[in-house]
């Protein structure tokens, strides 16, 4: 019987540690997307350049397929841009975690204004230590 | 004793940089058959909607699967699959154009386009659409656990 009670307080436990150490990486990620987000307004491209992992692969809202370096020149030489992270939820997989999140995009390109709404799925895994972002696409949303 | 101790550098040396190649062919490898891995089952996920195979679609999602649909629409697994069954879509060819995998330990990613026709509310509908599926290693099992996809390419 005490073994019995000894181990239900073991699961218990562990399935209570699991979910807490769930929860604090799925924050310390939307951490690191609000990160992001300041970090391509303000143009910091030392902060993008730790986020991103070198492979990383990111799909534009406007469809561009890019790479790690594409997409810190284009943030180097883009104008101003304003986003906006309407929602994100993060969930997490042991060393992988799925961000989902409803965005607004506004700026210049070519001369042009352009508004845009999008959602975003972006995958980030745990590479030495250090948590970095392997995929993103924002998909435009249609109304 | 210099030359003892110099020989000895260079055996350890050696020894090192023998194992480092040997687990890095073993890393090599291993990625290599996860390639080939996921690579037959995306084109079996892709046969699965073409036919409307939610048996087969419910084996390669993970239970808490995201899927971002190319208009933008977010839908967990269940949502998915019961849109799949009762919507009036019926994709008719559904063709992989490119894909290429990319493998970070026990998680992947898989980017590409493919060319989808079908009739949609009794039209006919043609895109092409860029994607990017997440698959991870479970219970010795790679699954889906998200999906997005866009119709805007350029």
């Amino acid at each position: 019987m005490r073994c019995v009670c000894a181990l239900l307080i073991f699961v218990c436990f562990s399935s209570w540690a699991g979910n807490a150490q769930s929860k604090e990486t799925e924050s310390k990620i939307l951490a690191l997307e609000r990160l992001w987000g300041e970090a391509a307004q303000l143009r910091d491209i030392r902060a993008l350049d730790s986020i991103f992992d070198d492979s990383m692969v990111y799909v534009h809202v406007d469809g561009r397929l890019m790479s790690k370096a594409d997409v810190l020149s284009d943030t180097k030489s883009a104008s101003a841009v304003e986003i906006v992270v309407e929602s994100s939820v993060a969930h997490s997989y042991a060393d992988v975690v799925i961000v989902t999140g409803l965005l607004h995009l506004r700026g210049m390109q070519s001369g042009k204004p352009y508004d845009q709404h999008g959602r975003y799925l972006d995958t980030w895994v745990l590479k030495d230590n250090h948590w970095v972002c392997v995929s993103s696409m924002t998909t435009p949303l249609r109304k | 004793m210099s030359a003892r101790i110099a020989t000895r550098v260079y055996l350890l040396f050696t020894w090192v940089c023998i194992a480092a190649s040997i687990q890095a062919s073993g890393q090599t490898d291993r990625d290599a058959n996860v390639i080939v891995t996921l690579k037959s089952l995306e084109r079996l996920k892709f046969e699965a909607l073409e036919h409307r195979d939610t048996a087969s679609l419910e084996a390669i999602l993970d239970a808490t699967a995201m899927l971002v649909e190319h208009d933008g629409t977010l839908k967990n697994k269940a949502d998915y699959l019961t849109d799949l069954r009762i919507h009036d879509l019926a994709p008719q060819q559904i063709i992989p154009q490119w894909t290429t995998v990319r493998v970070f330990g026990g998680t992947a990613i898989v980017v590409g386009i493919y060319d989808e026709k079908g009739i949609e509310k009794h039209r006919p509908y043609h895109r092409r659409c860029r994607f990017i599926d997440t698959w991870a290693f479970k219970k010795g099992t790679w699954v889906c656990i998200a999906a997005t996809a866009t119709s805007t390419l350029s």
